[in-house]
């Protein structure tokens, strides 16, 4: 197999809890802890887990927007983890983000057009928003070129939306992180963002890296498909085996809290629906052993003792000491 | 397709802020009261015939007699003469001072916000500690010190109201410098400085345009109450706070020496604190659009 696009190895962040005047640091929250995971080119991962269990920290130290504790992170054949502030900010250029919310993320005294011109004016590839690949990106993100000249505020959700991911696109990068892209939209605006990713991921041909906390938004658009828990994998495998044979009790629960179109298939799940219990626990202060096990129906003394590694079953990778066969 | 149907007439933000700052009766009225006083402080002295100094033989004679519109003080000298000359000074001082004060808060305030770590901490606790100094005494022992010169004063104003500017510039940054699109930018790739300049530059100063207008004002307050408490300008400076302080004596028999300078200095105050009530509420970008 050729070298991936993205290869992460065993990346961790700590972030320190400070109290009181000085500052003292009295304990450490660790959002990521070990991820390892790869993306080949014109691949797409769904990366997916609760609020809180480090997915968003992954993707933005990927980005370097975090820097990672410890771990690797390989791009393009750089190393990113060892990159400087100056070097990181010329790879930019390859590697993108669409952020979560499109009222945050878009600075309200510029225009939609000086928006999306912005990445090429930083990396020297145009000298001014007059650029005519600017409107020509606007457009291909189902915006008409008149609109450049308005400022975000004039726009809906779904429209700023699609002007973030013109901003992403515009650089042409080979690498796009979605940060939950959909989910502060209406539903019915979901499914148009979604399709739009998809078409134009084909047009280009990028990877993305499609960072969600719901399962049926993944479904549509991931090759494979990664699930976090406390800022750990538990279950990584192709998106047929994640939902069609899911090993990890995790990935079955939220397998099972997706609704389905099908009335008879609906009424089944709504029976046999796995309801977790509790919240997750701190990631100040995770369980010992298989950091589930707290919520977990099939837990035994084991899974409180050691602390199941990810290993391959069938064609997916999970680390339960009591796998779903 | 039908999303884009509905999309209202594109202004920008100054445009937009200019269009409903025009738009509010209040602060038109503020605008236009200020605009009278700064001409009145103008032509005044021209028109008058009198010099602020000048000594007359009719002592506290009423508003409207012997040529003199506003009557004269217990010295014979002409109180319109006196008090257009107030206006000059109250709002010279004043400008200077908010000038100074937002020099050093936007320096201050966007080191400490912008880099945070332990430059925002010396520059914070310093802040906590120059502030439980009472504003009154440290002006008192300035100009105690060194006379009450012009530029002794807007220093003891300056040293009293640098802090608020530089609190709330910092406060400003820092929230600005956490909002998604300044994350955004940086991942675009964009440099320090650009991002300064284009990203938190421009949606950080707006709150301290209306601070500006409010510290006018308070700096002409700050600088009667100066005057008056004996520690500002001195007699025969034509200060409003000189002009009210002088008046005490004789407060029940002629009132008028003191409410034509006490009202000017609230209308003056007043004109200022409108206008800046009205910038609060144009450039608030939750108001946008709302007319």
């Amino acid at each position: 197999m050729s070298e991936p696009l993205l290869k992460v190895v065993n990346l961790e962040k700590k972030f320190p809890i400070q109290r009181g005047f000085l500052k003292r640091t009295v304990g450490q929250i660790h959002a990521v802890d070990g991820v390892s995971f790869e993306i080949g080119h014109g691949e797409t991962l769904g990366l997916v887990g609760e609020s809180g269990c480090g997915k968003s920290t992954t993707a933005r130290l990927i980005l370097r927007l975090l820097d990672p504790t410890s771990g690797e992170i390989f791009f393009n054949g750089k190393e990113i983890h060892t990159l400087s502030r100056q070097e990181i900010r010329k790879e930019r250029k390859d590697m993108q983000i669409v952020f979560q919310d499109p009222y945050a993320s878009l600075n309200p005294r510029m225009t939609i057009r000086q928006i999306v011109a912005e990445p090429l004016i930083v990396h020297g590839l145009a000298n001014d928003d007059a650029d005519p690949a600017v409107d020509e990106m606007i457009e291909l993100c189902g915006l008409s070129r008149e609109f450049g000249n308005r400022y975000p505020h004039e726009f809906s959700g779904g429209q700023r939306q699609r002007v973030g991911i013109a901003r992403a696109l515009i650089t042409r990068p080979k690498l796009v992180v979605l940060d939950e892209p959909v989910s502060a939209l209406d539903v019915s605006v979901q499914a148009q963002i979604l399709n739009l990713l998809d078409d134009l991921r084909e047009k280009f041909d990028f990877s993305y890296l499609f960072v969600a906390h719901d399962l049926s938004v993944v479904s549509h658009i991931s090759t494979r498909v990664a699930v976090m828990y406390l800022g750990k994998i538990v279950e990584i495998g192709s998106r047929e085996e994640i939902f069609d044979n899911p090993h990890h009790p995790y990935t079955k629960a939220l397998i099972s809290a997706v609704p389905l179109a099908n009335p008879k298939q609906e009424r089944i799940r709504k029976t046999t629906r796995i309801v977790l219990t509790g919240d997750v626990p701190s990631p100040a202060n995770p369980p010992s052993g298989c950091r589930f096990r707290t919520r977990c129906w099939k837990a035994q003394e084991v899974c409180a003792t050691s602390e199941p590694a990810l290993l391959k079953i069938g064609n997916s990778y999970v680390a339960c000491h009591f796998p779903e066969m | 397709m039908s999303e884009f149907e509905q999309i209202p007439q594109s202004l920008s933000y100054w445009q937009d802020v200019r269009a409903r700052f025009f738009a509010n009766k209040i602060s038109i009225l503020g605008l236009v009261m200020l605009v009278l006083l700064i001409f009145i402080g103008i032509i005044g002295p021209f028109i008058s015939g009198w010099k602020y100094d000048e000594l007359g033989p009719d002592i506290l004679s009423a508003p409207f007699q012997k040529g003199h519109w506003f009557g004269t003080d217990d010295l014979g000298r002409d109180l319109f003469t006196r008090v257009t000359y107030g206006i000059r000074l109250s709002l010279t001082v004043a400008i200077i001072v908010t000038i100074i004060s937002v020099f050093v808060g936007v320096t201050l305030g966007g080191l400490a916000g912008y880099f945070g770590g332990w430059i925002d901490t010396l520059i914070s606790r310093f802040i906590d500690t120059w502030q439980v100094i009472p504003f009154v005494l440290i002006g008192f022992a300035i100009i105690t010190v060194f006379g009450s010169s012009f530029w002794v004063i807007v220093a003891a104003l300056v040293f009293t109201g640098w802090y608020s500017t530089t609190r709330l510039f910092r406060a400003s940054v820092m929230q600005v410098k956490s909002l998604e699109y300044v994350e955004a930018a940086r991942a675009t790739g964009a440099t320090t400085k650009r991002i300064i300049l284009r990203h938190i530059g421009p949606n950080a100063i707006p709150p301290i345009i209306v601070v500006l207008a409010f510290s006018v004002a308070g700096a002409i307050l700050s600088e009667s109450v100066y005057a008056f408490l004996g520690v500002g300008f001195r007699e025969p400076t034509p200060s409003l706070g000189v002009m009210i302080s002088g008046s005490r004596n004789f407060l029940t028999e002629k009132p008028f020496v003191f409410f034509i300078p006490g009202s000017v200095l609230v209308l003056l105050t007043l004109s200022i604190v409108l206008i800046g009530d009205g910038l609060r509420d144009a450039l608030d970008p939750k108001l946008r659009g709302v007319k």
